[in-house]
């Protein structure tokens, strides 16, 4: 194999190690931002259901 | 340069196989990041159309009580619920767990029927057999193990009647109920997480792809009958009917909030034969339908043909050379203690030092990408976000996850069999289920 395709597979690999790098750093900002997210409305849903839980009871009956 | 060339192809496709997985990732970021504040309010429906559920067992005398329970507590306007309980060809004590359950005082007025089955099929063969009897607008299915949440109902039927004409099918996930049994079980939680809080939202998000979980889901009555009801026999029915309802052109809807509790293998050997089957299952259908590929047919269906493919075939190939390559190549190293003029096979000569940095690096980024997966996934769901999922997550890269790789040889090995030998392949091994 002539060594330009080696220095092209070395560049790919490059583009696709820092690709990963970036997608690295996005996945983990967005996995806080909805970790955060996801406990505080849940705290909240579970505020709301316990004011609702016995009107809503009724409601099925 | 045939080994320089297998190294290319074989991370080419791994990369393309990644790319699938970032895109998913992709829209499954996009759509947590729309919903995680969203609260959920149960508000009574414009209408309530009929349900039948359907819970096909076979030998289920450990689970099936809690599930009946379950199923009666659905919170659900009762009389607008019929029950089909099937015992299906049991040898145990499955009808009469059944049957204590529906005679409780509580829920003799509920409109329940208890059918011991002796007909052939298997589950599919159930699902056709409730299908010709049913009364309600809507069949729903929760297998034995599968315990619905009270509001899981209500979930599905509330996506379905947000669109009646274009969601034949609606479907809800499922969670792992003996998740902290033991570090099988922890592995497959996590496994189940990432499928339903990932895959599934990011294809019905970017694409309004759906697939039925095989419990946990209802589908338009009508509708099922027009498509001829589902495959008996079929390994996985579920997978089958899901593209025989996107091959009409109808939709299968996601209700991300409608949850059950199921049950998974606790032992590595129930792991594995439940794998094979969904494999080989999965296998049969993409080959069944990979003529679509070709023909004028549903580019949802096209698109899933695909996405299966990447899954079952390109990935598998890719990994399963990568493990060659990497197995060849230590075993050579071993083998040059003793022989020093043995050269290692696969290594890209002159430039290989810089290449094999740059990989060494991709890959350890493709552990942490894996590994921040899992963690997200683990995010959208409250108090599941731990330290430990890390470790877990981690230590199943390197064990739970090569799991599949034997699997995935064996599906193919299995299939490959069949269809030369003209055996039926299409042989169920029932998952164990524990008293837990």
């Amino acid at each position: 194999m002539t060594d330009s395709v080696i220095t092209v597979f070395w560049w790919v690999s490059v583009v696709i190690t820092v690709f990963f790098a970036v997608a690295v750093v996005v996945v983990f900002v967005c996995l806080w931002i909805t970790y955060f997210r996801v406990e505080r409305t849940t705290l909240e849903q579970k505020r709301i259901d316990e004011g609702y839980a016995a009107d809503d009871e009724e409601a099925w009956e | 340069m045939a080994a320089e060339i297998t190294m290319i192809v074989t991370l080419v496709l791994i990369w393309l196989s990644l790319l699938v997985s970032l895109t998913t990732l992709g829209g499954a970021i996009h759509f947590w990041l729309r919903r995680s504040q969203k609260l959920v309010h149960i508000t009574p429906l414009p209408s309530y159309p009929t349900v039948t559920i359907v819970v096909p067992a076979h030998n289920e005398e450990i689970v099936i009580a809690q599930t009946v329970r379950a199923i009666m507590n659905l919170h659900y306007p009762a009389d607008r619920v019929e029950i089909l309980l099937f015992a299906d060809n049991c040898n145990d004590h499955t009808a009469r767990e059944m049957r204590s359950v529906a005679e409780l005082p509580q829920y003799r007025d509920r409109n329940v029927r208890l059918i011991e089955r002796t007909g052939s099929g298997g589950k599919a063969g159930v699902l056709n057999d409730a299908l010709a009897i049913a009364h309600g607008d809507y069949l729903g299915v929760y297998d034995a193990d599968a315990m619905p949440e009270r509001n899981a109902l209500y979930f599905l039927v509330r996506e379905a009647i947000a669109n009646p004409f274009k969601y034949m099918a609606v479907f809800g996930r499922n969670k792992t109920r003996n998740a902290r049994q033991n570090f099988l079980t922890r592995c497959i939680n996590q496994e189940i997480v990432v499928t339903q809080r990932i895959q599934h939202c990011a294809i019905w998000h970017m694409f309004k792809i759906g697939r039925i979980p095989g419990t946990n889901f209802i589908i338009n009555t009508d509708f099922a009958k027009s498509i001829g009801g589902w495959s008996n026999g079929a390994l996985t029915e579920d997978t089958d009917i899901s593209f025989k309802i996107m091959q009409s052109g109808k939709l299968i809807a996601l209700a991300y909030n409608s949850e059950a509790f199921q049950q998974e293998p606790e032992r590595l050997r129930d792991y594995y034969f439940q794998r094979l089957r969904w494999a080989k299952g999965n296998y049969q259908v993409v080959i069944h339908n990979a003529r679509l590929l070709f023909r004028p047919s549903n580019w949802r269906v096209k698109l899933e043909v695909l996405y299966y493919s990447a899954t079952f075939f390109w990935f598998d190939a890719a990994i399963i050379l990568s493990n060659i390559i990497f197995l060849t190549n230590i075993c050579v190293l071993i083998a040059r203690l003793f022989d020093h003029n043995l050269s290692i096979p696969f290594t890209f000569g002159d430039g290989n030092s810089s290449i094999m940095q740059i990989l060494l690096l991709n890959w350890m980024l493709m552990i942490i990408l894996y590994v921040l997966q899992i963690f997200f996934a683990m995010s959208t769901q409250f108090g599941q976000a731990t330290t430990e999922q890390i470790w877990i997550g981690l230590a199943s890269y390197f064990t739970y996850s090569q799991l599949f790789i034997l699997v995935s040889i064996h599906a193919v090995a299995s299939v490959f069999l069949d269809a030369v030998l003209h055996r039926n392949g299409s042989v169920w091994v029932k998952t164990k289920r524990f008293d837990n």
